[in-house]
C-alpha cells in the first residue's frame, strides 16, 4: 500500500449530473480496489490554460488515495476508456497531507509571493 | 518580474526550507516561467540544483494538467 494522488480533469458539457455519476465511479473504483480516499477535492470549473479537445474549460477532480501498486494502472485504464475525461494525472504522493490540509494550501508563505508580483 | 529574481543569488526555496514543491500550487509556478511560459533558468532564477529539478517537474506536470501554458497563448 503506498499513497497516490490522481487529478482528473472532466469535459464540462456532459452536465452537472453526468460529472457527478463520473467522479463517483471513479471514487468506487478506487474504493473497490480496497484503497482508501484520504482526501477528496473538487477543484471545480477552470480555465484551461491551452484548448483540450476544443475545450476551453474543464472540471477538475483532486483525489488522494492510499492503495495497492496495480490500482494506478487500472485507473489510468479507466481514464483512457473514458471519453468525458480530458486529462488525467496519477503520481505517488510524497507531500505530507495533514489531515485537515486545505485544498489549495499555498506552499510558500504568501507575503514572500506578493513582494515579487 | 524577472528583474526582480535576476538580481537574487540565493535559492528561495532553500531559504524557506521547501521539500517538495507541489505541481498544484499554480500560482507559486507561474513566478517561474517566462512570458512565453519557459521555465526560467537557474542563472535567473537563482536556485540550487534540487530545487530547480524539482520546480522543473512540477512545471511539466502542471503543463499536463493545463494548469501552466506550454506556450504564450495563440491570438487569432
Amino acid at each position: 500500500m503506498r499513497k497516490y494522488e490522481t487529478t482528473f480533469i472532466l469535459d464540462p458539457s456532459i452536465g452537472e449530473e453526468k460529472i457527478e455519476s463520473e467522479i463517483k465511479r471513479v471514487s468506487d473504483l478506487i474504493q473497490g480496489h480496497g484503497a482508501k480516499i484520504l482526501q477528496n477535492d473538487r477543484w471545480g470549473m477552470r480555465k484551461l490554460s491551452y484548448p483540450i479537445a476544443k475545450k476551453n474549460q474543464g472540471y477538475y477532480v483532486f483525489i488522494l488515495f492510499e492503495g495497492e501498486e496495480s490500482l494506478p494502472k487500472e485507473l489510468e485504464r479507466f481514464y483512457i476508456l473514458n471519453e468525458s475525461c480530458l486529462r488525467f494525472l496519477t503520481v505517488k504522493s510524497e507531500t505530507e497531507y495533514a489531515p485537515e490540509s486545505q485544498p489549495k494550501e499555498r506552499s510558500t508563505p504568501k507575503s514572500e509571493a506578493e513582494d515579487l508580483e | 518580474m524577472v528583474e526582480e529574481l535576476k538580481r537574487r543569488r540565493s535559492c528561495r526555496f532553500c531559504e524557506q526550507k521547501v521539500k517538495l514543491i507541489d505541481y498544484k500550487d499554480e500560482r507559486l509556478l507561474r513566478r517561474y516561467i517566462s512570458d512565453r511560459g519557459k521555465i526560467l533558468p537557474r542563472r535567473i532564477t537563482g536556485n540550487c540544483a534540487r530545487h530547480q529539478r524539482q520546480l522543473t517537474m512540477a512545471i511539466k506536470r502542471g503543463r499536463h494538467l493545463a494548469l501552466l501554458p506550454f506556450t504564450a497563448e495563440v491570438t487569432r
